[in-house]
């Protein structure tokens, strides 16, 4: 009896043990998963967590082996004490165990008995069960675990490819943001060189100004100089003009003269043919009339005078008419040629007014240049300093594209190294899937 | 000639010199009337060719002849200072037109020249004075151009 009490407490000690160890393995499975499920979430494996649980599973193997020690040296035990069920019974119950212990999870038979050996047979096939359960959870977590590290093996590699792209792409970014700098550089010189350019127009332009106006003041005095010449010639017209009329006045006087000269000349003529006559009368009276003769002989002589100095008078006028005449002719074409010139001074004087007038516009049109010339300049230096903070920024970007580049290339070795990690993980993984994979479970 | 030979005591004689184109010719001064303007004769129907027509001075009708035809002088044109110089020989009176009267010539009688070579009886002779020639015309004959019948006329 007192074997049997003492085997008794070895199984009652072992099952106990195994229940609990069963219990801890099954936290350890539900812990596998939920790293798994981490591992698979941040990229990260927690493999010497995973590696303590693997390891852990052997122990089960000596543990199923001690039970079988108990349960087989029970068996002798029973064969000597029990009865022939009870061997029965027990002799199923070690084949059970046997199979347990072989791997095969599947055996478990019903108890044969309603003691103690009904009992320990139940607690075994339960045992068995909750063994098995765990084993076939055991081996789905480490196949999802395999497939979870697969997968984030690709994914880290795909991603190490993804961040080489961008590693590559940063450097030909960089690559053109210092082309970029140069380029705003040598912008930046061209405007330089513009701004230069519009210094010189700018200065240029000025002195056209300046010119302007010095040509501006000419034409006015021109204008003036022109009026006063047109005023001028305006007075010699009038005088000419006046002359004329007095020299036709003069022309009118002698024709006038001319008819008393003629009429002088008549009277001389009847005084001639009175003193002829006179002498003729004197001759007829003989002696008495000689001194009579003699006075119209006097007389005929004067009117003889008078005759031939109204006919010198006559001349004369007709000099002089045809020498005014000459004159008003002269005046007259005078007054035409002064008329003409009058006229080409009025042309002259529109003329002046009109280029007066143009080089009005010409002074406004030089200084707005002159004001856009000098906008221009200041815009022109207000865009070069933008231009240069433009290549300041250009040359920050390029170093931080640099810089950026750096860091993808590191953040491509830290995706390779992730990569490895999760290699091993799944290699880990396989490894319990084999560990779990001797017990049949299915 | 008569007339000349009857005053050829007086040492000398008074012409009434005047001009027919560049000719002078003389009367003498005694048969002379008077000098007057040229007025436009009143042409009348006469067989006298030289007749030009007559006057009316102061209320007596004078025949007026053309002495360049009788002369055969040719006209120079009517120039304004054309006259009519009124002849008077006995109680007949006759005028002539002439280019002007320019003078009354005082000559001594030893200028006097005849000139039988003429032919003419109007012409009675030719006067030297200076360097000019004046033509001696016959009043009588210059006045009877007509034959005499001028006086009828003049009387009528």
């Amino acid at each position: 009896m007192g074997l049997i009490f003492s085997y008794i407490a070895i199984s009652v000690t072992l099952g106990v043990f195994a229940v609990a160890y069963i219990k801890s393995a099954d936290d350890r499975v539900a812990r596998m998963a939920d790293q798994a499920a981490a591992s698979a979430r941040d990229g990260r494996v927690h493999t010497a967590e995973l590696r303590d649980d693997i390891d852990y599973a052997p122990y089960t193997q000596y543990l199923l082996i001690g039970m079988l020690v108990v349960i087989v040296g029970g068996g002798t035990i029973s064969r000597v004490t029990l009865g022939k069920r009870t061997i029965e019974s027990t002799e199923q119950m070690v084949a059970d165990a046997k199979a347990a212990a072989a791997g095969d999870l599947t055996a478990g038979s019903k108890p044969m008995l309603g003691n103690e050996y009904g009992e320990t047979q139940e607690a075994l096939r339960g045992m068995i069960e909750s063994f098995r359960n765990i084993v076939s959870r055991i081996d789905g977590a480490a196949k999802e675990l395999s497939a979870a590290a697969s997968e984030m093996a690709l994914t880290a590699d795909e991603s190490g490819h993804a961040v080489g792209e961008v590693a590559q792409a940063m450097s030909s970014i960089s690559e053109g943001a210092g082309h970029q700098a140069r380029l705003i550089h040598e912008a930046s010189d061209v405007l330089a060189e513009i701004e230069v350019s519009i210094r010189d127009a700018s200065e240029h332009s000025r002195e056209a100004q300046l010119q302007i106006a010095d040509t501006e003041q000419l034409s006015e005095r021109g204008v003036e100089l022109v009026g006063r010449a047109q005023q001028a010639m305006s007075d010699v017209r009038d005088g000419a003009e006046r002359t004329a009329e007095a020299v036709r006045t003069l022309g009118f006087k002698s024709g006038d003269i001319d008819q008393i000269v003629q009429a002088i000349s008549g009277i001389s003529a009847q005084t001639n043919m009175l003193a002829l006559n006179a002498s003729i009368e004197a001759a007829r009276a003989g002696e008495q009339g000689r001194g009579f003769a003699n006075v119209a002989e006097e007389v005929r002589l004067l009117a003889e005078e008078a005759h031939n100095s109204a006919e010198q008078i006559a001349a004369l006028i007709d000099d002089i008419q045809s020498q005014t005449n000459r004159a008003v002719v002269e005046m007259e074409a005078g007054v035409v040629r002064v008329e003409s010139g009058f006229e080409a001074i009025n042309r002259d004087r529109s003329s002046f007014a009109e280029i007066g007038e143009e080089v009005h516009a010409l002074a406004k049109a030089a200084t707005l240049v002159h004001e856009l010339t000098e906008e221009i300049a200041g815009d022109t230096a207000k865009v070069r300093e933008q231009i240069e903070q433009v290549a300041t920024v250009a040359e920050q970007s390029s170093a931080s594209t640099e810089e950026v580049s750096a860091s993808t290339q590191q953040t491509s070795a830290a995706a390779q190294q992730v990569s490895a990690s999760a290699q091993r993980v799944a290699e880990t993984a396989e490894k319990l899937a084999q560990a779990a994979g001797r017990f049949r479970h299915e | 000639m008569s007339e000349l030979t009857q005053k050829n005591d007086d040492a000398s004689r008074q012409l009434v010199v005047f001009s027919l184109g560049n000719e002078e010719y003389g009367l003498p001064i005694r048969s002379v009337q008077e000098v007057i303007r040229y007025q436009q004769p009143r042409a009348v129907a006469s067989s006298d060719t030289t007749l030009l027509g007559v006057i009316n001075l102061r209320g007596r009708i004078v025949p007026v002849h053309d002495v360049r035809a009788v002369l055969g002088v040719k006209s120079t044109g009517e120039g304004d200072g054309e006259k009519i110089v009124l002849i008077n020989v006995g109680n007949t009176m006759a005028g002539v037109v002439v280019d002007d009267v320019s003078e009354v010539l005082t000559v001594n009688t030893s200028e006097f020249e005849d000139l039988p070579a003429s032919g003419n009886p109007i012409v009675e002779g030719v006067v030297k004075s200076g360097e000019r020639l004046i033509i001696l015309l016959d009043p009588a004959a210059l006045t009877g151009l007509a034959g005499g019948e001028a006086g009828e006329v003049a009387v009528a």
